[in-house]
């Protein structure tokens, strides 16, 4: 089973998709139902559930956050 | 060098702040200084786990007593969710809360500046932790993510609310009519498209309609 890392947060967790898939430039296509686990670097389970991609096409997004003081718009981090 | 408050790391200057607004004992840190944290320091924060520990550490009342946040929308969303837990896929319905606050410009920049606009942030509850965590929005931004006009705003003659901004900080590229559906997984975002070859947008933020109708899993 494939598995590939795509946003590791600086509280030591990282979001991780497992499962028979392919992935370029944030374009996944899923061949099956794929899992999406939150977990740490060793595998263990972090602090949200595990959800599915279904098989198909995805398009990874972003969520973001305004900083009032810098007028920024930059990505949450966890 | 690094303090880790409740297994989270900030750098010296800030943990150290943190220990001595909140008491909390870290042996070789000397707590017993003036307490110099202040909301403003708390907002710079870049991660939201760290913003959530030292608002926790910061009190709620000594913030409330600081910025004078003024609720402007409280929504109440009942979802549902199918997510894997113990290996078997289960279905959750839970009620997701989400409040928005304006804190005005004076009080969040000093009352000596002047061309300041009033700031807004979402108040929102963590699906799987429980947790609280505030997340600022561009008002200017979110307004035109829902195709509502900032001079009816300004005037107060347009209103915003919670689920509106909290649907702005979810970004895609995918077209409202290519996207399936969304699954979001803390800060980890995936659109589910409709067709392989479709034609991007530019990255955008979602809006309110958008968030009720595609955001179907959430962990």
């Amino acid at each position: 089973m494939k598995s590939q890392v795509f946003i590791v947060g600086n509280g030591g967790h990282q979001h991780t998709l497992y499962g028979r898939f392919t992935e370029k430039d944030g374009k996944i296509v899923c061949q099956e139902s794929c899992e999406l686990r939150h977990e740490t670097k060793n595998g263990v389970k972090g602090e949200h559930h595990t959800l599915v991609l279904e098989k198909g096409l995805w398009q990874q997004g972003e969520q973001v956050e305004f900083n009032p003081f810098s007028g920024q718009v930059t990505r949450v981090w966890d | 060098m690094e303090i880790i408050i409740n297994n989270v790391p900030f750098d010296y200057e800030m943990g150290l702040k943190i220990c001595i607004a909140g008491s909390i004992q870290i042996e070789g840190l000397d707590i017993n200084q003036e307490d110099t944290l202040t909301f403003k320091d708390i907002a710079m924060l870049s991660n939201i786990e760290q913003r959530r520990i030292a608002i926790l550490h910061f009190g709620t009342e000594r913030l409330l007593n600081e910025i004078e946040p003024v609720l402007v929308s409280k929504e109440i969303l009942n979802k549902t969710t199918d997510c894997v837990i113990d290996g078997m896929l289960t279905t959750i319905n839970y009620q997701d809360t989400y409040e928005l606050y304006k804190v005005s410009g004076k009080k969040l920049f000093g009352e000596g500046k002047w061309n300041v606009r009033d700031e807004y942030y979402v108040k929102c509850r963590d699906t799987s932790t429980d947790r609280e965590y505030i997340i600022w929005v561009d008002i200017s931004s979110v307004l035109r993510a829902n195709k509502k006009s900032e001079w009816k705003f300004k005037d107060g003659n347009e209103t915003v609310d919670a689920i509106e901004c909290i649907a702005w900080t979810i970004k895609t590229d995918v077209p409202t009519e290519e996207i399936e559906y969304i699954v979001r997984q803390g800060d980890c975002v995936f659109v589910k498209t409709k067709n392989e070859d479709y034609r991007k947008d530019m990255v955008r933020h979602i809006s309110k309609e958008e968030y009720i109708n595609l955001l179907k899993f959430e962990s």
